[in-house]
């Protein structure tokens, strides 16, 4: 089933410009969306949940257009953006007890007690109380409890150690076998991305360069590497790198 | 959606100096003080909650949760007007017992803790509210500026109003010399101002907001 298709956004800035973001995710895959610092993927989230006004373009959540069916479609949803960043000094029962009264039925305490218990958390402590890999797995506590088809993610791994990014992305894995849910991450650290994405949506320069299967991605790049083996690693720095003249610098 | 929005306003983003200055009512107990400042620490309140709800990505957290823009701004609204009216209310017994201790005329400081008083309190609140509301909604974080913004035309409504009480025939009536049943249609004028007011700044800064990139 179909959980997210981005048509043609595009949004302009001064000094930076979305252009044509177009892309589709299905349930029980796992998406990264790639690209260097800057190249537009916050914009590009920001522009799926209707945060900022796209030019042109349209999101659509399980079918639902986000302009047009906002609340319905964040439902559907649970949003990470950047671990929890909001009211820190508050308990994280406070938080949930905030949050659960927007799903109302659809909320399941049992399945927040399951995760919370599962996940280590203790929610009468802050957020500011909690690892930064803690802070990701409490939101998405909060996301599975009310059901989420959807899990969106602005770089969830970054700033995270070794240990605790491999922990999230088999957390990711687990959470898309039932073959229910989706996730959306992006990221700018791309051994994440092989260690658990399925697909990859590469954005450079606020345009999309490449969306399609891993597998697809390692084999349209295997001439990158004498054994026709590149890491998606090699791919992309290949595709950024910038070649510098030295003789400016003389 | 919007009631859990309040809530939340209530549980979340207020500071708890507003609440401390929801209850400054008991200042109009206080003999020869100009009232009106009364109702501004209640301005003040809710300065240091939208300030305390941009530090804490207040917004961001709205929106995430399956609400929409509109939802925020009808939350955040009813949030100043509730405040103020619980503030207003609070104070009226303490306006009553400082017209027994200090009866009218004796407030050299302005005007008296009377009806025509509240009328004019409602009018300077809902002047503040238009100001500063619609101001932070045009970029959902300039709090100060918009505080400031605010504070120009309450301070100009204050000092025109103060004035007046120290006129010789409006100085009069609002002293309330002539009895206060007569300052009646000011009162029903300052609700009348303060509840319009809700309505249409509440639909003006939907009109901000959406125009707003987080």
């Amino acid at each position: 089933m179909e959980v997210l298709r981005v048509d043609g956004l595009c949004k302009k800035y001064p000094e930076f410009e979305l252009k044509n973001v177009s892309f589709r995710l299905e349930s029980g895959q796992i998406m990264g969306f790639v690209g260097r610092n800057g190249a537009g993927k916050s914009t590009t989230i920001k522009a799926m949940l209707n945060m900022i006004h796209s030019e042109s373009g349209r999101a659509e959540i399980l079918g639902m257009n986000v302009a047009e069916n906002e609340t319905e479609c964040k439902k559907n949803i649970g949003v990470v953006y950047g671990g929890i960043n909001f009211y820190p000094k508050k308990k994280l029962s406070v938080i949930k007890n905030t949050v659960k009264s927007f799903y109302g039925e659809s909320w399941d305490e049992e399945k927040y007690n399951k995760y919370i218990n599962l996940f280590s958390i203790d929610d009468r402590k802050t957020a500011d109380e909690l690892s930064s890999g803690m802070k990701i797995k409490f939101l998405i506590a909060l996301a599975l409890s009310h059901g989420a088809k959807l899990l969106i993610f602005d770089e969830p791994t970054s700033g995270l150690d070794p240990v605790s990014r491999d922990d999230i992305c088999r957390l990711f894995q687990s959470l898309v076998k039932s073959g229910e849910r989706a996730i959306f991450f992006s990221t700018h650290i791309v051994s994440d991305l092989e260690k658990c994405a399925t697909h990859i949506t590469y954005i450079r320069n606020g345009e999309i360069a490449e969306s399609l299967p891993i597998g697809e991605m390692l084999e349209k790049y295997s001439e990158l590497k004498p054994d026709g083996k590149p890491s998606l690693e090699e791919i992309i720095v290949s595709l950024e790198r910038t070649d510098y003249d030295d003789e400016i610098f003389d | 959606m919007t009631k859990y929005l309040i809530k939340k306003e209530f549980l979340l983003s207020a500071h708890p100096m507003t609440y401390v200055f929801m209850f400054f009512g008991v200042m109009l107990l206080i003999p020869s003080y100009p009232y009106y400042i009364t109702f501004f620490y209640v301005t003040l309140g809710l300065f240091f909650s939208f300030m305390n709800g941009r530090e804490n990505r207040d917004l961001y957290f709205d929106a995430i949760l399956p609400v929409s823009k509109k939802d925020t701004v009808r939350a955040k609204t009813a949030f100043v007007w509730i405040v103020e009216i619980i503030a207003v209310v609070f104070s009226v017994p303490f306006a009553l017992i400082t017209q027994r201790i200090n009866p009218n005329g004796s407030n050299l400081a302005g005007i008296e803790a009377n009806v025509a008083f509240y009328g004019l309190s409602l009018i300077m609140l809902a002047v503040f509210n238009a100001v500063f509301l619609c101001s932070f909604f045009k970029t959902a974080y300039k709090v100060g500026k918009s505080f400031l913004f605010a504070c120009i035309p309450t301070a100009v409504f204050i000092a025109a109003a103060e004035v007046a009480d120290h006129m010789p025939v409006i100085g009069d009536f609002l002293e309330g010399k002539g009895g206060q049943l007569v300052q009646l249609p000011v009162l029903f004028v300052g609700i009348a101002v303060f509840a319009v007011s809700y309505f249409a700044v509440n639909k003006q800064c939907a009109k901000n907001y959406e125009k707003v990139d987080l």
